[in-house]
């Protein structure tokens, strides 16, 4: 399930910025794929109706890059 | 070249968004302090001031302008399909939104507004002691969720004429401050959408009748104060009283529960308690000042500008926690993270500084002195359960305070 979700972001990720999933690598930041706070939004809301659980917009903004965005999620999620 | 901005200051040791800092604020903005006057804030990429010195004078500079905060509304409404156009219609007419002529209009007509009332009203205390009367006889009560979180919708309410029994349609704008958050939910940015056309349209309603019995009040103030050329003087009116509805009541609230909650927890060695809840009455801006309920307040570089010693480059953010400053023991001394008699130095910055500051403020001076001179004369409170934090994060608000009466 982990993965899934893991993969599901990058994947939204990648859709929104316009580039391939496998150029999302652990450096990528929102900034670096030409992102902002309004995609944020939406990555937020597509975990959310992924999982049926809450999630905080704000994961996104605090951690800088988009694979620890994704993990914090899955941590929570796991909790 | 110059250098990326993170590594022109230090950066921010805590996280505004977190639960964790909800739960210890006071811890927290003392932590930012010291790291330094400008620390690097990540998660809203921009410089925040720390002290209260620096946070007034740049709130003063003309060379930073407000922050477009409601710019994810404009984008996502096209990623998504959504149509959000009411919503930044809405948005459109908040006089911090905007700089120059405009600002000015929208600004003096808010202040015409609220003019009849900023010097006190006999509905102001009316309302308090009606709504603290119902809570007493119980013998106890939840003065967050009771009384303090919907004080100022119902005050305005009674001013505007709206009766009691119509009230609750537009009841949700006064908790909607969550809309000036980045991190708004979609959810709840679709709530909104889909029904700030109805509570605009009841205000309308409203306003149009005052107007037509030519009424002495807010609607009245507003509308003839909107410039001649204003499209839809109707409309702009109505959007401005859902403005201050909605910008003032979680505000007032907070400024009621922080300080409440201070003032019944925290004590002198002694073991007393720093203010008696009978002198309560003389500390309604300090109080203020305390709470300042609305955080973190965003301006944008118009040119590039040197701000408490570092380049700050033209379209780069800073941010001003008013509560951060307005707890700078530099300036308030060594009780400036309690309530407390400080001589001479009122409300501090809590509505802000310069060109911007707050149009509301002398109004919500009045609610909130009128609510503590009100709770001064109550039996002894004491609280009697667990405190509960409201969700927001711009406009801090507690949600649950439960206290008992002696």
């Amino acid at each position: 399930m982990s993965e899934e979700i893991r993969a599901k972001i990058l994947q939204r990720a990648a859709d929104l910025a316009g580039v391939d999933v496998a150029e999302i690598n652990g450096e990528s930041t929102l900034e670096s794929l030409g992102l902002d706070s309004s995609d944020a939004v939406i990555l937020a809301m597509e975990v959310e109706e992924e999982t049926g659980r809450e999630i905080d917009v704000g994961i996104f903004l605090r951690f800088e890059k988009l694979r620890e965005a994704a993990d914090e999620i899955i941590r929570l999620l796991a909790k | 070249m110059t250098r990326p901005p993170k590594s022109r200051a230090p950066p921010c040791p805590v996280d505004f968004l977190t639960a964790d800092f909800t739960r210890d604020r006071i811890a927290g903005y003392r932590a930012i302090r010291q790291a330094g006057p400008l620390v690097w804030y990540r998660p809203a990429r921009g410089f925040l001031v720390t002290g209260y010195r620096d946070t007034t004078s740049a709130l003063r500079d003309q060379r930073l302008a407000e922050f477009d905060i409601f710019f994810d509304w404009r984008k996502l409404g096209p990623k998504l399909g959504r149509d959000y156009s009411q919503a930044l219609e809405f948005f459109s007419y908040m006089p911090f939104r905007h700089e120059g002529q405009r600002h000015a209009q929208l600004r003096r007509a808010m202040a015409t507004g609220v003019a009849p009332y900023v010097g006190g009203h006999p509905a102001i205390r009316a309302r308090i002691d009606r709504t603290l009367a119902g809570v007493v006889d119980d013998g106890g009560c939840d003065l967050a969720n009771q009384f303090a979180n919907f004080l100022f919708f119902d005050v305005m309410c009674d001013l505007l004429a709206i009766g009691e029994d119509e009230r609750g349609f537009i009841k949700p704008i006064a908790t909607m401050s969550r809309l000036l958050e980045s991190t708004l939910p979609l959810s709840h940015r679709n709530r909104f959408a889909d029904h700030i056309g109805g509570y605009v349209g009841f205000l309308r309603e409203h306003a149009a009748r005052a107007l037509q019995r030519q009424e002495p009040g807010f609607f009245t103030g507003v509308h003839n104060a909107l410039p001649a050329d204003e499209p839809d003087k109707l409309k702009a009116t109505a959007i401005l009283a859902t403005i201050i509805l909605m910008m003032g009541n979680d505000a007032i609230g907070g400024c009621i529960s922080f300080p409440v909650d201070n003032l019944l927890s925290e004590t002198d060695r002694q073991g007393r308690p720093l203010v008696a809840q009978p002198s309560w009455a003389e500390i309604s801006d300090d109080a203020i000042r305390f709470a300042s309920p609305v955080d973190l307040l965003t301006r944008v570089a118009t040119e590039d500008v040197e701000i408490v010693g570092c380049l700050v480059e033209k379209g780069e953010t800073l941010i001003f926690s008013l509560i951060c400053a307005n707890h700078d023991p530099a300036e308030f001394g060594e009780w400036a993270d309690s309530v407390t008699v400080k001589p001479n130095k009122e409300t501090g910055i809590p509505f802000g500084a310069g060109s911007h500051l707050c149009v509301g403020n002398r109004l919500a001076r009045v609610v909130v002195k009128e609510a503590y001179e009100a709770l001064a004369r109550l039996p002894q409170m004491r609280i009697s359960g667990d405190l509960v934090y409201g969700e927001g994060r711009v406009v801090r608000t507690i949600a649950s305070l439960p206290v008992e009466f002696n």
